[in-house]
């Protein structure tokens, strides 16, 4: 179920904001932007000194397989990082 | 009323015409009494005779004064529960001649469902019952009322009455005793959650409605805006979630609501603008983008697809998207078997 549920959202992502009025769309498209730094952010913040480092290297002057290694290695708990970001975005936009 | 006696207002209007009542106040009639000798109720002719009776002793009652027949229980219940159907039937009557919302029609039927689940079981048997009569009643009028409208011998005058009657009474009203009887009956028998396995069935259904909506270019914009608002309420429905409190349609459609939104939203966005961030994050953010722009091609897709990089941030996305416009925690934990700790509606105790 939750393959379903997130092969729809993943199927609609980019291409859902065609749907949206004009005005919310290019807005949405920068709180796209906007969450996925400031997950990246909280990630990086919780690499250690050492990693830091490593993360600048390898999206300085890494090859594409480094970067998605780095990824796979280091930035694991993205994707709820992500989603916790999210969530906190939604709660101030409500308030 | 603002309809002066259409030819099908009369009979089987719910009690509740005032033209009827008037009628019968200055003419009553001795009721026809018939008897079905295969099919009788005892108690039921017994009440008829009784009323019979009751009626010429009205008739003399300035002179007579007799005692006042003492109503049973039972009676008085009857009599409480038809006057209450009256008043309600005319009230929804009205209420489904107006071209009405999603969210006035969620709110009628929220309050009818918590006033029927206050009421004793007999009462609610006796709704039930006088329903079910009144839409079989309304039913044959509309049939009526359709065939003398095809019939050669009704002048045009009449019919034009008779489509009157149709439109602004009869259908209304057949309307108004179906979600009536809708509403009593969930009230009754609640629905009880699908299984796992009828659920995946039902949601890979409606994920797969929903891809070709999304994806059709003859669907109208806006259309595909409601489309893909009640996918997502069905499918929070599927997953036993509560009905969502705020509907990307009704937000659409609420100019002054998704103002708010959008002022509220820019807000956040230039305040995360002016916040310095390391060049490294800015080049990962870029990554993670334009592999997405890849889609399928992506490298991160390739790998493995979404869990990886991949597709997360138009997953985010949507999420922020569901989290705003439909209010609902819990159903992105449902839908990502990831528990949402912290504040906010669906908040893991």
């Amino acid at each position: 179920m939750r393959f379903m549920v997130i092969k729809l959202f993943y199927k609609m992502d980019q291409k859902f904001l065609n749907l949206l009025p004009k005005e919310l769309r290019n807005l949405a498209s920068d709180l796209y932007d906007v969450i996925l730094e400031r997950s990246l952010m909280k990630a990086y913040q919780n690499l250690s000194e050492e990693n830091k480092t490593k993360m600048a290297q390898v999206f300085d002057s890494g090859t594409e397989e480094e970067r998605i290694d780095f990824f796979k290695n280091y930035l694991g708990d993205l994707q709820k990082i992500m989603i916790e970001e999210a969530k906190k975005s939604a709660e101030e936009v409500k308030k | 009323m603002s309809i002066e006696s259409p030819k099908y207002f009369v009979a089987g209007d719910a009690g509740g015409s005032p033209e009827k009542n008037n009628e019968q106040k200055q003419a009553p009639e001795k009721k026809e009494i018939k008897i079905d000798p295969n099919n009788f109720d005892e108690e039921e002719i017994e009440k008829i005779f009784k009323d019979q009776e009751t009626t010429e002793t009205t008739k003399t009652a300035k002179e007579e004064k007799p005692e006042e027949p003492q109503q049973t229980p039972e009676q008085q219940l009857k009599d409480e529960v038809e006057k209450f159907f009256v008043e309600q039937v005319q009230a929804d009557r009205h209420f489904f001649s107006k071209d009405i919302t999603p969210k006035e029609f969620r709110t009628w039927q929220e309050i009818t469902q918590t006033d029927f689940k206050t009421f004793s079981e007999e009462k609610q048997k006796i709704l039930m019952e006088m329903l079910a009569n009144e839409l079989g009643k309304n039913s044959n009028l509309i049939e009526n009322a359709q065939k003398d409208l095809e019939s050669k011998t009704i002048d045009k005058k009449e019919k034009d009455e008779i489509k009157k009657g149709l439109k602004e009474y009869l259908q209304p009203l057949q309307k108004a005793i179906r979600a009536r009887t809708q509403v009593y009956h969930l009230a009754l028998h609640p629905e009880k959650p699908p299984e796992n396995t009828k659920i995946k069935e039902q949601l890979h259904g409606l994920i797969e409605k929903a891809a070709v909506v999304f994806y059709s270019k003859e669907v109208d914009p806006n259309e595909r805006i409601k489309l893909m608002g009640e996918y997502s309420t069905q499918i929070a429905k599927l997953l036993n979630m509560p009905p969502a409190s705020i509907y990307l349609t009704e937000l659409i459609a609420d100019s002054k609501k998704q103002n708010q939104s959008i002022d509220k939203i820019s807000g956040l966005v230039d305040k995360a603008k002016e916040i310095p961030k390391p060049e490294v994050i800015k080049k990962a953010a870029e990554f993670v983008k334009n592999e997405e722009k890849k889609g399928k091609e992506s490298i991160f897709q390739k790998m493995g697809g979404w869990n990886t990089v991949g597709g997360i941030a138009g997953f985010s996305l949507m999420m922020f998207l569901i989290l705003v416009f439909l209010g609902e925690f819990k159903l992105l934990e449902k839908a990502t078997g990831i528990k949402m700790e912290g504040g906010g509606k669906g908040e893991k105790k």
